[in-house]
C-alpha cells in the first residue's frame, strides 16, 4: 500500500510544479461563473421561477458546479491513452504494479488538491454573491452530498479509462473524448440544469453516467431530491462503477494482449 | 537457464497509407492492413551470469524481442522462459526478477527528482531501509550522481540522466536485465561509466545481461556471446572470437616503408607480401594486406626481415567489419550461413 502513497505524494509534487496552470485554473474558474451569474440575474429580474429555480437556487447551481468539475474527473485522464499510443505505458508494465490503481491513486491526488483549491475559491464566491446563495442544513444531506461527491469522483475515473483504454484498439482516443467532453456537459448538467431540459433528454440522462458526476450531486445540495430518490441515484451510481470498473479490468486484459509497444 | 526461448515470432498489423494529404484523405475511407513479421522463429539459451550481445541492423527485431521478454509484447507464436516464468503472464515473481532499460525512453519523472522515483521503485519491490541507501551508494558513486539525486529530471544532461535510469531500473537488483541501446547518444567518458558499471554487477552480481547496442565497442568490450538477428531470423549466435575467426578468418597488416624508399625496395617488399595475401590498399609508404590469421605470424616474420621495412602494425578484424558485411548483405564468409540464406529460410 505504501507505494501508493508515494504515488499520491509524488503526483501532489509534480502538480505545484508548474505555477502557470495553477493561474489559468484560477482564471478558468473565475471567468464563467461571473459570466454566468450576471445572466441568470438579468433572466431573473427581480423574482421569478424557472422550473422550480429561483435565482438563489441557480447561483448556488453554478458557483456549486464549479467547485465539483474540479473534484470530479470531468475531463478524463489523457495521459492513459497517450501512454498507449505512444509506448509510454511500457515501463508500468515492466514494474509490480497495477496501472489502473496507480492512476486511480495519481487521480485521488490530484483532485484532492484541485478539489481543495476549488473549495477555497467556492466559498470566496458565496461571500462575494451570498444574497443568491443557498447554504445547506441538513446534516443528513450533507452526508449524501459528501458520499455522492466521493461516488462521482470515482465513477468519473472509471468511466473516463473505460474510454481512454480505447487507445488499445483506435490508437487515438482524442476523438472519442472530444465527443465525450460535449456529450458530458449537456448530460451531466455542466451547461444548464437537467430539469431544464425537454423531458426526453432528462429520461436518458437520468440512467446515463454523466448525470452522477455533477448533477446528481448539485440536486442533493439543493435538496431537489427525496431521499428514497437520493438512494435510488447513489444506488444506479454504485451500478455503474460496478459496470466500468469491471469494463476497465476486461480492457486492461485484453487490451495489454494486443499492445504493441510503439517507440524505443 | 536463466532466459529460454523457442521459435518466438512476432507479427504486427499495421495500416499503410500513401505519403502526402492525398493518401491520408484516402486512408480515412479505405485502410489498408498489412502485416510485419518483425519476429520469425527465433531460439536460443542464455545461462544465468552471461553477457550476451544481441545485434542486429535497424529493424532487425532486437527490440521486439526484448520486449517479449521482458513481458511487454505477447508474442505470435512460439515460447520464452526468463527465470522459470512465461514472461506475458506478467507474475509478480518474474517482474521483480527482471527490468529493462531503454536508451531512447525515460522512466523517470520529469517534474521531479530522481530520488522521488527511486523511492516509489524502493516501495514497489518492498526494498528495506537499510538495502536501499546501500544499493543506491553502490551504484550513484561509480555513475557519478550522488550529487544529482535531489535535483529535477528534466534539469540533468542525456548522460546525467541515462545512469539515473539505469540506477532506477537496477535498484530492486534483478536477476536478468534486458539493456536497449543503453549508450545512445552519450558522450565517450558516459559510455565508459556505464559499460564499466554493467561489467561490475554482471561480475559481481552474477546478473545475466542481454545487451542491445549499435555500438560495437560496447558489444566487445562487455559481451561474451553474441547473438545476431537480421530481417526477424536468427543468423548467428556464438562466442565473440569463435564469430570472429569462423566469419572473418584474416588480419590486417600494415607495413610502413620510409619516405625514401625507391620503387625497387617497394616492389620488392610487394613480391615478398604478396606470398602471403592480397596487398588491399597503398599508398605513400604504407602497404596494408589481407592474409588469413594462419599464415600472419610468417607473414611478419618475412616483412622484418627486410630491412627497408620500417614498422609494421597487425590488426585483427572487429565485429564491426562483420556487421558491415552481414548488414550490407555481402556474403561473409564461406561455410558460414548468409544472412540472406537465413532470411530465405534455407539455410
Amino acid at each position: 500500500m505504501r507505494k501508493y502513497l508515494i504515488v499520491i505524494k509524488n503526483t501532489i509534487q509534480s502538480s505545484a510544479e508548474y505555477r502557470a496552470n495553477w493561474l489559468i485554473s484560477i482564471i478558468s474558474f473565475i471567468l464563467p461563473v461571473v459570466g454566468i451569474m450576471y445572466l441568470w440575474r438579468a433572466v431573473f429580474g427581480e423574482s421569478g421561477q424557472i422550473a422550480g429555480y429561483d435565482l438563489a437556487s441557480l447561483g448556488t447551481y453554478y458557483v456549486l458546479s464549479r467547485f465539483l468539475i474540479q473534484a470530479i474527473p470531468q475531463v478524463v485522464w489523457r495521459e492513459i491513452g497517450d501512454n498507449i499510443k505512444t509506448g509510454e505505458l511500457n515501463f508500468f508494465l515492466l514494474r509490480p504494479i497495477d496501472y489502473v490503481r496507480y492512476y486511480f491513486v495519481s487521480m485521488f491526488a490530484n483532485n484532492l488538491i484541485y478539489g481543495l483549491f476549488a473549495a477555497v475559491l467556492t466559498a470566496g464566491f458565496a461571500v462575494l454573491f451570498w444574497d443568491e446563495m443557498i447554504l445547506l442544513r441538513s446534516p443528513a444531506y450533507w452526508a449524501y452530498f459528501i458520499l455522492s461527491v466521493f461516488g462521482g469522483a470515482v465513477l468519473g475515473f472509471f468511466f473516463g479509462t473505460c474510454l481512454c483504454l480505447a487507445a488499445f484498439w483506435i490508437e487515438d482516443v482524442c476523438g472519442i473524448l472530444r465527443i465525450q467532453e460535449l456529450v458530458g456537459t449537456i448530460l451531466s448538467g455542466a451547461l444548464i440544469p437537467l430539469d431544464l431540459m425537454p423531458s426526453a433528454v432528462r429520461r436518458v440522462a437520468g440512467v446515463l453516467p454523466y448525470r452522477y458526476m455533477l448533477s446528481f450531486q448539485l440536486d442533493i445540495y439543493l435538496e431537489r431530491l427525496a431521499p428514497a430518490q437520493v438512494r435510488a441515484g447513489l444506488g444506479l451510481m454504485a451500478v455503474w462503477i460496478m459496470v466500468t470498473a469491471v469494463l476497465c479490468r476486461v480492457m486492461w486484459n485484453r487490451g495489454t494482449k494486443r499492445y504493441a509497444a510503439y517507440g524505443g | 537457464m536463466a532466459i529460454e526461448v523457442h521459435d518466438l515470432s512476432k507479427t504486427y498489423f499495421i495500416h499503410r497509407r500513401d505519403p502526402g494529404l492525398r493518401g491520408a484523405l484516402k486512408s480515412l475511407f479505405a485502410r489498408e492492413h498489412t502485416s510485419i513479421e518483425a519476429v520469425r522463429g527465433i531460439s536460443f539459451d542464455i545461462a544465468q551470469g552471461e553477457f550476451v550481445g544481441f545485434i542486429g541492423p535497424n529493424g532487425a527485431g532486437k527490440t521486439t524481442t526484448l520486449k517479449m521478454l521482458a513481458g511487454i509484447l505477447y508474442p505470435t507464436a512460439g515460447t520464452a522462459r526468463v527465470m522459470g516464468h512465461d514472461p506475458a503472464r506478467r507474475e509478480h515473481d518474474f517482474l521483480s526478477q527482471i527490468s529493462l532499460v531503454m536508451g531512447q525512453k525515460n522512466q523517470l519523472t520529469w517534474e521531479l527528482p530522481a530520488m522521488e522515483y527511486f523511492r516509489l521503485v524502493k516501495e514497489m519491490y518492498r526494498i528495506p531501509d537499510d538495502i536501499f541507501r546501500r544499493r543506491l551508494d553502490r551504484m550513484a558513486g561509480p555513475l557519478n550522481v550522488s550529487h544529482l539525486l535531489g535535483i529535477q529530471v528534466r534539469s540533468l544532461s542525456l548522460g546525467e540522466r541515462m545512469k539515473c535510469e539505469l540506477i532506477a531500473a537496477l535498484l530492486h537488483r534483478p536477476k536478468v536485465v534486458f539493456l536497449d541501446e543503453p549508450t545512445i547518444g552519450l558522450d565517450v567518458p558516459s559510455q565508459r561509466a556505464i559499460r564499466e558499471f554493467l561489467q561490475e554487477i554482471n561480475c559481481a552480481e552474477g546478473t545475466t545481461i542481454l545487451l542491445t547496442s549499435h555500438n560495437m565497442a560496447d558489444i566487445q568490450k562487455l559481451c561474451d556471446r553474441v547473438i545476431m538477428i537480421h530481417q526477424g531470423v536468427l543468423i548467428a549466435d556464438d562466442k565473440v572470437p569463435d564469430l570472429l575467426d569462423s566469419l572473418l578468418p584474416y588480419k590486417w597488416i600494415t607495413v610502413k616503408l620510409p619516405a625514401y624508399a625507391g620503387a625497387a625496395n617497394i616492389e620488392e617488399c610487394k613480391a615478398v607480401l604478396r606470398q602471403f595475401g592480397e596487398v588491399e590498399e597503398m599508398d605513400l609508404g604504407h602497404m596494408r594486406l589481407k592474409l588469413q590469421k594462419s599464415v600472419a605470424r610468417d607473414a611478419c616474420q618475412a616483412a622484418l626481415s627486410l630491412e627497408i621495412v620500417e614498422d609494421l602494425t597487425v590488426e585483427e578484424p572487429g565485429l564491426e567489419e562483420i556487421v558491415e558485411q552481414v548488414w550490407s548483405g555481402q556474403q561473409p564468409s564461406a561455410g558460414v550461413r548468409s544472412a540472406a540464406e537465413a532470411v530465405r529460410g534455407d539455410g
